[in-house]
C-alpha cells in the first residue's frame, strides 16, 4: 500500500511540522491581519442578545440562525467567547483561527503518513491543501472559520480512527465518537465522516468496517431533524436542486479545486489554463488508479463525499466550501509526487503558481474591504466620547465600503441606534435589491434636517477614519432644503437664511421681526392661478400710534395690502400673484409697513411680525 | 513531549510579531474639527471637500480628479458679494474620447439654487471649462446648491459597473 522511498529518513522530525507550519503562514499571511467584515457584525452581535436570561442563553448558543443553521461551537462560542473578552479587536479572531489551522496541519501530516507511509507525502500533503485557493475566505474570513474548525473535527475523528485500527485501543474509537459528535457543532459537512470512515475501513481495515456503521446513526438523526424541523429559507440560493445540474456542479468545484479555474479572467491566467490543468490533474489522478486503486479510489472519494451534500446547491456555488473536500486531493497529490516525482512536479508546480495567485488576489480583496470597515468603525468608536446621540449621518460611503458589511450593522456594536447615508450620496452605491437593497439607510433631506435639529452627529468617511462635519453639513442640508423647497419659507427657521434679503431681524421664538420694509425670494407660481399665502402676528405694540397699513408688492407690483387695527391678531393673507410672475425660477416678494414702533427696552424700529409664505 | 514543546515554539515565533504590529495599529482615527465653512471654490481631489461633494461624484482617482455620474451636485458657499453682484460658476472637466466616441456629444446644464442656467454642448473631447453667470438673486450668504446634468453618459459595463458622465477636477464660484 505505501511507496517506501529512500530517502524518508532526511525529513527531520522538526522540519516535517516546521515547514508544513512556515508554508501556511506565508501564503496566509494577510488573512492573521484582516479585520471583520460582512457576517461577522451579525455575531459579535451576539452579547447584546443576552440580557440575563436562560432563554437568551439557550438561543444564543442553539437557536437556528441563518440558513438554520446551529453551528454553536465553530460560531456562537467562538465569536460570543473573543468579542467578550477582546471586543472589535480582530487579532485574537485570526491567532484562533491559524492555530486550529496548525494542528488540523498536525493532523493531516499524521493521516498521510498512516496512508502513504511516506513522510515526504506527510509533508507536501498539508502544503498542497494550504495552497488551495479554497482556503483563502476559510482563513481570511471570521464567519468561515466554521470551514476551519469542522475540519479539525473531520480529520481529528479520522486521525483515532487510523490509530483504533493501528493499534485497537479502546480510547482512540471513543476519542473518534467525541470528535465526530462535537463536529456537528462545527458544520452540517461533518455528516459525510461515517461516509470516510466505512469506506477507509472497507479498502484498508475490513474487520472494522461493520463498527463504523454506527456512525450513520448520527448523521441519520441529524439529517432528519435538519429536514424536518429547520425552517427552510426562502433565500433562492440555497434551494436544492437534485438534476443534471450536479455534475455541472461538480465540474465547476474540480476546476476551482485542481486549478483555481475560473469562468472569468482575474488576473495572468487565461482561461484555458484553468480548465487544461483541472483535465490533466484529473487524468493524472486516473491514472494513478494501475499504481494505488486503494489509495487513490478512497482520496478521490474524500473529494466527492465531503461535497456530496452541497452539490445540489447549484445557485450557491462557495469557493470556502471546499475547505474540508481538497484534503483528500492534497494526501492524493502528495502521493503522486513522491511516487512519481518528475511527471507530477510539473503538474504540482503548476497548481501551486495559479492557487497561490488567486488565494493572494482573494485575500488582498478581503483585506483591504476589512480595512475600510474597520478604519469607519474604529474611527466612530474613537469619536464616540465626543457626542451622545444614537443617530448618525454618513457621508463618502461607496458602493464597495457599504456592502462589506453595513447590511449586518455593526454600528450598533458602538451604540448607534441609527445610521443613514447623508441625502444623494446614497447614488454612488449600487443598490442591489437582490441583496436587500440600501432603502432602508436612505433619508429624504427633510429627515434629515429633523435628525440634524435632534443632535444627530455627521461624519465624512476618509481614507484612515472619520471626521465630523456636522457644522458643514448643516449648512449643505439648509442648501439643498431650500433648493427642493423653493416654494416656501418660514422665516422663523434658520434652513432659510439664504432666502432673506434685507430688512430682517434674528429669529425670536419661531418668528421674525421685520423693519421698516423686508424682502424675500421663493420660486414663482407655476401658473398664473396660484396665490401667495402669507402667515403672521401683529402685537398689540406697533398699533401704538393708531393702525398699521402693510403693502406686500411681487417683484415690485403690489399684489395686496392690509390695515391692522386689533391688538394681538394672528392673520393670514391670500392674495394673487401677477401673471407675469408665473413660471419664473425666482420672484421677489417685498413688504413695507406705513410706520414702526420702538419700545422701552427694544431700540429697534419695529413693523410687524412674520412667520410663513407659501405658493399654493 | 520534546516533538510538541518545538512545534508550540513554532507557532508562537510565527504569531508573535503580527501580535506587534497589530497592537499600533487597532486605535481609530477622528478627526473633530469642523469650522462649519464651506469653500467656494472646490479640487475634488482635496479631501477637505468630499462632504461639499453630495451627490453623483466617485471616489478619487490619481489624487487628481473624479468620474461623475450622469446627475451630480456641489454645495458651495457663495463669494461674499455673490448676494449683491452675482458671481460666476466655473466647472473644469475633462471629457474622455473613448466616452465621446460612443455618445457623440454631451449637453451639460447646470441649476443654483433652483435657478437655471444655460446648457452647453460638448462635441469634442478633451479638457472643459463650463462657466456661467449666476444672479444675485440666486445667491445666498450661506451656501448654494448646485445641480448638473448630463444629456448621455455611458452606462455600466462588464469592464466598469459604473454609470460614467465627464472627469471633474474643480467646481466653484469666481465673484464678480
Amino acid at each position: 500500500m505505501t511507496p517506501t522511498g529512500q530517502g524518508q529518513r532526511l525529513v527531520p522530525f522538526p522540519l516535517l511540522y516546521a515547514i508544513p507550519l512556515l508554508f501556511c503562514f506565508a501564503v496566509h499571511w494577510l488573512a492573521i491581519r484582516t479585520w471583520f467584515s460582512g457576517d461577522d457584525f451579525a455575531w459579535l452581535g451576539l452579547p447584546l442578545e443576552l440580557h440575563g436570561k436562560l432563554a437568551d442563553w439557550l438561543d444564543v448558543f442553539f437557536g437556528p440562525r441563518a440558513q438554520g443553521t446551529v453551528r454553536t461551537l465553530s460560531e456562537r462560542v467562538y465569536f460570543l467567547t473573543f468579542t467578550s473578552i477582546f471586543g472589535l479587536n480582530a487579532l485574537p479572531f485570526r491567532i484562533w483561527v491559524f492555530l486550529t489551522q496548525f494542528v488540523n496541519i498536525a493532523l493531516l501530516i499524521g493521516i498521510t503518513r498512516r496512508l502513504t507511509g511516506s513522510r515526504w507525502a506527510a509533508l507536501l500533503a498539508p502544503m498542497l491543501w494550504c495552497a488551495n485557493a479554497g482556503l483563502a475566505v476559510s482563513m481570511g474570513w471570521s464567519s468561515a472559520y466554521n470551514e476551519i474548525c469542522c475540519s479539525f473535527f473531520l480529520l481529528a475523528s479520522f486521525y483515532c480512527l487510523l490509530r483504533y485500527t493501528e493499534t485497537g485501543w479502546r480510547r482512540y474509537w471513543i476519542l473518534q465518537w467525541a470528535a465526530f459528535l462535537l463536529g456537528f457543532g462545527a458544520l452540517e459537512l461533518i455528516v459525510t465522516y461515517p461516509a470516510i470512515a466505512a469506506l477507509y475501513t472497507w479498502l484498508f481495515a475490513r474487520p472494522y468496517f461493520r463498527r463504523t456503521l454506527w456512525l450513520f446513526i448520527p448523521s441519520a438523526l441529524f439529517t432528519a431533524v435538519h429536514f424536518l424541523f429547520v425552517p427552510k429559507t426562502p433565500d433562492p440560493s440555497y434551494r436544492m436542486y437534485f438534476d443534471a445540474s450536479i455534475p455541472t456542479t461538480l465540474w465547476k468545484y474540480w476546476t476551482f479545486s485542481t486549478a483555481a479555474g475560473r469562468p472569468e479572467v482575474l488576473d495572468w491566467r487565461p482561461v484555458w489554463l484553468g480548465i487544461a490543468l483541472s483535465i490533466l490533474i484529473a487524468i493524472g489522478f486516473l491514472l494513478l488508479l494501475r499504481t494505488n486503486v486503494r489509495l487513490t479510489v478512497f482520496c478521490l472519494a474524500w473529494f466527492v463525499l465531503v461535497l456530496l451534500p452541497i452539490l445540489p446547491l447549484k445557485n450557491h456555488v462557495t469557493e470556502y466550501y471546499l475547505t474540508m473536500p481538497v484534503i483528500g486531493l492534497a494526501i492524493l497529490g502528495a502521493w503522486a509526487l513522491v511516487s512519481y516525482p518528475r511527471a507530477a512536479a510539473v503538474l504540482a508546480l503548476l497548481y501551486v503558481v495559479v492557487s497561490i495567485t488567486d488565494l493572494r488576489v482573494a485575500d488582498q480583496y478581503f483585506y483591504e474591504r476589512a480595512r475600510r470597515m474597520k478604519k469607519l468603525v474604529l474611527g466612530l468608536q474613537a469619536a464616540r466620547p465626543d457626542y451622545k446621540g444614537t443617530v448618525v449621518l454618513l457621508s463618502g460611503v461607496d458602493s464597495d465600503l457599504f456592502w462589506s458589511g453595513f447590511f449586518d450593522d455593526p454600528f450598533r456594536l458602538l451604540g448607534i441606534r441609527e445610521i443613514f447615508l447623508t441625502p444623494g450620496s446614497e447614488k454612488a452605491i449600487d443598490p442591489h435589491p437582490e441583496w436587500g437593497g440600501i432603502d432602508r439607510f436612505v433619508i429624504p433631506v427633510d429627515h434629515a434636517q429633523e435628525l440634524l435639529a435632534d443632535n444627530a452627529v455627521v461624519f465624512e468617511v476618509q481614507h484612515e477614519g472619520v471626521e465630523d462635519v456636522t457644522n458643514t453639513y448643516r449648512s449643505i442640508v439648509a442648501a439643498q432644503y431650500a433648493a427642493s423647497h423653493k416654494d416656501y419659507v418660514d422665516v422663523g427657521r434658520p434652513r432659510y437664511e439664504g432666502r432673506l434679503g434685507p430688512g430682517w431681524y434674528p429669529i425670536e421664538n419661531g418668528y421674525r421681526w421685520m423693519g421698516k420694509t423686508a424682502s424675500l425670494k421663493m420660486t414663482g407660481p407655476q401658473s398664473a392661478s396660484q396665490r401667495l399665502a402669507i402667515s403672521g402676528y401683529c402685537p398689540g405694540a406697533v398699533l401704538e400710534k393708531g393702525p398699521l397699513d402693510l403693502n406686500v408688492l411681487v417683484n415690485g407690483e403690489k399684489v395686496g395690502s392690509k390695515v391692522f387695527k386689533a391688538p394681538g391678531e394672528r392673520f393670514a393673507m391670500d392674495l394673487p400673484v401677477p401673471a407675469s410672475a408665473a413660471g419664473q425660477s425666482s420672484i421677489t416678494v417685498s413688504l413695507e409697513v406705513d410706520h414702526t414702533t420702538t419700545v422701552a427696552s427694544d431700540s429697534r424700529a419695529l413693523g410687524m411680525i412674520f412667520g410663513t409664505f407659501r405658493i399654493k | 513531549m520534546r516533538r510538541l514543546t518545538i512545534l508550540f515554539l513554532c507557532v508562537i515565533a510565527l504569531l508573535l510579531p503580527a501580535t506587534a504590529c497589530k497592537k499600533k495599529r487597532q486605535r481609530g482615527i477622528f478627526k473633530a474639527s469642523d469650522d462649519g465653512v464651506l469653500a467656494t471654490m472646490v479640487h475634488v481631489a482635496d479631501p477637505r471637500a468630499a462632504p461639499q461633494l453630495t451627490k453623483g461624484f466617485y471616489p478619487i482617482e490619481n489624487q487628481a480628479w473624479r468620474w461623475t455620474q450622469s446627475k451630480f451636485s456641489v454645495s458651495l458657499r457663495p463669494p461674499l458679494t455673490g448676494p449683491k453682484n452675482g458671481a460666476r460658476l466655473v466647472l473644469k472637466f475633462v471629457i474622455p474620447s473613448v466616452v465621446l466616441d460612443k455618445l457623440h456629444s454631451m449637453k451639460l446644464s447646470a441649476k443654483v439654487n433652483g435657478f437655471d442656467l444655460t446648457p452647453e454642448e460638448y462635441t469634442r473631447p478633451g479638457d472643459q471649462t463650463y462657466s456661467r453667470d449666476v444672479p444675485a438673486i440666486a445667491l445666498p450668504t450661506t451656501a448654494v446648491n448646485v445641480d448638473f446634468m448630463l444629456d448621455k453618459a455611458l452606462p455600466p459595463s462588464p469592464a466598469d459597473n459604473r454609470e460614467l458622465g465627464v472627469i471633474v477636477s474643480s467646481v466653484g464660484f469666481e465673484a464678480k
